[in-house]
């Protein structure tokens, strides 16, 4: 009798088992995940700990799994793996000392480079109050006339006839005079 | 056999380096003779490399064993067409490729071109000969891909597991040919320093070499990722890996060059600024080939290293320092007449658009060179991986994306402060409203994925309405119905509107990667046969495994019936592949379901001996539409490249009013 019931029973007992440990298991494998995504395998190339195939990065994520179930947080769980690999293990670099250089750099470039560019673009700019540049030209004329009608491209810049020549001209003796 | 094609290797290097002299001393000695036969070396060249690549090809199609390097790449069980892409599945292989497409692009660019300039032209072909010299003398006494073995073995070791694809066939002679096409543009730059003349002559005869280098390039770039897709088994596409990161760097200066060359066209201005830009995506496709070739930054691509870096590296600094000195000594000569009328202009907006080219690829440099920087500063390797790379590059991709719709519809010279507004009220609203439904499905909690959606609706709303404005406008003039008018006025201004067409295929491709990249579902599982998970709106049954042999290879199949909505929708295979002599290194074959509006992305993790198994499960949206954009840039590309019509004015008499119809 006592047999026949263990049977069951165990089975109850592992289901309870299994549905607890899998309705635990899955926030436990979102944690894993998020944090394992932060973390480069160290044996391979360009994949993250979550991401990998490889053993080391398997153990790693087990590491993980069981730091959590211990209690452990995010943030200490990622100053333990820091601790063993280095700052190399992080998938970017930490916003911190000399790698902050790797986050400022491209800013910085990018910043010098509009400055450079809005200095240039400032010297090539021809002098607004020029009555030159709204004298009507022929070329001018024509274009009006294709943009009333709705055929002008703004690709089309106007042909650089003498009269955009004598003003080039003009300006340039304006600004030495 | 082998030293057949040794003998045609060492003989290119020489008759490659005889025309690099030859050519320039012909045209500066005044004999004619000269010159003329270093023509006749450069037509020599493509024919002695033909001769190399064809021994090579041939010692792997019949299986000879005795060359190391088919030895090494190539094995009895391989499919042929695999046997034949072996070619270029190593070192030595790949390199021989190189040089031997740009022996042939060296001679057609010399054939086309001989009626022009003739000093011109001598300096193009000295510049094409010795980059031509340089693989000669790599391919002939460095890494010779005829080397021998003293004992032949029964058979070879076979390609690596990694390259046995599909995309074998198509991505590396795609992206090596990128790069070398790139050599023509900068080898007529090299020939305007020489000889002075920097008017926009070189930029004509380039544009269309420049153009075709870029669309190789990109093609290549294109084909990679989606064989990291299929292959490498992570759910995405573009890593952000070094190697790749050194492919899409040329192409993106490549880009900014080909949309500031248009300035000097139109207006004479940023002479020096081209020349740097042509130079510096022919350096990057170099240092691209050392990034692959030398291992010393490392990547998925590292199957491919040797000890030929230092080579590189040498020619690369003996390029870079005698180009740049040729740029400074001619600087008096560059000074071009930059006037600007207005910051609101065509003009300007093509500037900002290199500035944010460059400073996306100093990003990318800076980021995939940091490990080096960092390890030889402060002694520690650090990691710089795509979270970095997406952080950085991201702001400044929504920015060039947003010029893209800017850009257009800035007038040349002067742009009116009121007329652009008017001009940019509806796009703008349109933008925003695209991005308030997107939000509005999906959620707030993505502001940058609304961010892209904004800007691309922006993008399309203003190049639609410039395809609009421009058929009206033709069939008023014309009478013509809309079809023909569309179809006129896209011929009769294919640069313009072929760019259109590349700008939508980007505007696609910019969609689905921040649909795939932010919305991305993914599921870790590990099932019993019978099991079951949902993702998304699918539900995976896991029917079983299986394992069969092919030739020289093991596969472990896992088989999923996929339903959604309820009904049947098919199965999905995965497997792990172990090649003979890579058990170790097992191969994915991902499991894909494409429709437009996702990929269902199944990979094979692992299996237990009692049957079960565990499955990393993505579900990527509308990955399919980056392929579609690309193929849509890739048609753009040619409708630009399209031979132009003979400009022309037509004049139209209509009552009361003459009218000039657009310029071709």
């Amino acid at each position: 009798m006592m047999r026949r019931l263990l049977v069951p029973l165990c089975a109850v007992l592992l289901l309870f088992v299994a549905v607890v440990q899998f309705a635990h298991a899955d926030t436990v494998d979102e944690e894993t995940r998020r944090i394992g995504k932060q973390l480069q395998c160290p044996v391979c190339s360009g994949a993250a700990v979550s991401d990998s195939p490889s053993e080391l990065a398997g153990q790693m994520r087990a590491v993980i799994r069981s730091k959590l179930v211990a209690g452990e947080t995010e943030p200490q769980i990622m100053t333990y793996f820091i601790e063993r690999y280095g700052d190399g293990v992080l998938v970017e670099p930490p916003r911190r000392g000399f790698s902050l250089l790797a986050w400022l750099a491209p800013v910085v470039m990018l910043m010098v480079g509009g400055v450079v560019l809005w200095r240039l673009l400032s010297g090539w700019l021809r002098p607004r109050w020029s009555p030159a540049a709204v004298a009507p030209t022929a070329a001018g004329t024509a274009q009006l006339i294709a943009h009333r009608n709705g055929t002008a491209h703004a690709d089309e810049p106007p042909a650089d006839t003498t009269t955009d020549r004598a003003r080039a001209e003009l300006d340039r003796f304006r600004r030495e005079a | 056999m082998a030293d057949f094609g040794h003998i045609a290797i060492v003989a290119a290097f020489v008759v490659a380096a005889y025309a690099a002299i030859a050519a320039p001393l012909g045209v500066r000695l005044r004999i004619p003779e000269l010159v003329a036969s270093a023509y006749n070396a450069v037509l020599g060249v493509a024919i002695l490399m033909t001769v190399a690549s064809f021994t090579l090809l041939t010692g792997f199609l019949t299986n000879d064993f005795s060359i190391k390097y088919v030895a090494e790449h190539s094995s009895r069980e391989m499919p042929l067409s695999l046997v034949a892409a072996a070619f270029y599945g190593g070192q030595a292989g790949s390199l021989l490729y190189w040089g031997w497409t740009l022996s042939l692009f060296g001679a057609l660019v010399a054939y086309q071109q001989r009626r022009n300039d003739r000093a011109l032209m001598a300096y193009v072909h000295m510049t094409l000969m010795f980059v031509m010299a340089f693989f000669g003398l790599i391919l002939g006494f460095v890494a010779s891909p005829f080397e021998k073995l003293a004992v032949v073995p029964a058979n070879g070791l076979g390609l690596n597991p990694l390259l046995y694809d599909l995309g074998m066939l198509y991505h590396p002679p795609m992206l090596l040919a990128g790069y070398m096409a790139w050599t023509i543009p900068f080898a007529f730059a090299v020939g305007a320093l020489a000889t002075g003349r920097l008017d926009a002559g070189w930029i004509h005869t380039t544009r269309k070499y420049a153009l075709v280098a870029w669309g190789i390039l990109g093609v290549g770039n294109m084909l990679g990722a989606w064989w990291a897709y299929r292959v490498l088994g992570w759910g995405g596409y573009w890593g952000w890996d070094p190697v790749e990161n050194s492919a899409i760097m040329p192409w993106l200066i490549g880009t900014a060059f080909i949309h500031s060359v248009i300035i000097q066209e139109r207006r004479g201005m940023l002479k020096v600024w081209n020349l740097a830009l042509v130079m510096s995506t022919f350096y990057l496709a170099i240092f691209g080939t050392f990034v692959v070739r030398s291992g010393v930054i490392n990547s998925v691509h590292s199957f491919a290293q040797s000890a030929i870096g230092p080579y590189f590296l040498v020619f690369l600094s003996m390029v870079v320092t005698v180009t740049l000195g040729m740029l400074f000594y001619r600087l008096p000569l560059l000074r071009s007449e930059n006037h600007l009328d207005s910051m609101l202009s065509r003009e300007s907006s093509f500037l900002l658009n290199n500035l944010l080219f460059l400073g996306l690829v100093f990003a990318i440099f800076w980021g995939t060179i940091f490990p080096l920087v960092s390890e030889a500063i402060q002694g520690t390797k650090i990691t710089v991986g795509p979270p970095f790379f997406n952080q950085v590059a991201g702001p400044i991709l929504i920015a060039l994306l947003a010029l893209m719709g800017v850009g257009p519809l800035m007038p040349w010279r002067k742009g009116n402060r009121s007329n652009l507004l008017n001009l940019f009220a509806a796009p703008v609203a349109f933008g925003v409203i695209v991005g308030i439904l997107v939000g509005i499905v999906k959620g707030f909690d993505q502001p940058k994925a609304l961010i892209s959606f904004a800007v691309c609706g922006f993008v399309t709303a203003t190049i639609m309405s410039e395809v609009v404005r421009g058929t009206l406008a033709r069939r008023q003039a014309t009478g013509e119905n809309p079809a023909a008018a569309l179809a006129n006025l896209i011929s009769r201004n294919n640069r313009r509107y072929g760019g259109y067409i590349v700008h939508l295929g980007i505007v696609m491709i910019a969609v689905a990667v921040t649909a795939s990249s932010m919305y991305q579902v993914e599921q870790m599982a590990r099932l019993r046969p019978g099991e079951s998970i949902s993702i998304a709106e699918y539900r995976l049954t896991y029917n079983g495994m299986q394992e069969r042999a092919e030739p020289g290879v093991r596969i472990i199949e896992a088989q999923l019936a996929v339903e959604s909505g309820g009904q049947l929708q098919g199965l999905v295979v995965t497997d792990k592949r172990f090649f003979r002599g890579f058990e170790r290194q097992p191969s994915t074959s991902v499991g894909i379901r494409t429709t437009p509006f996702d990929d269902l992305y199944v990979v094979l993790a692992g299996w237990e001996a009692d049957g079960s198994a565990s499955f990393m499960v993505y579900v990527n949206p509308m990955v399919i539409w980056i392929w579609l954009g690309g193929i849509m840039a890739v048609g753009g590309g040619l409708v630009a490249l399209w031979p132009e019509r003979r400009a022309r004015v037509v004049t139209v008499s209509a009552p009361a009013r003459g009218m000039a119809v657009g310029r071709a």
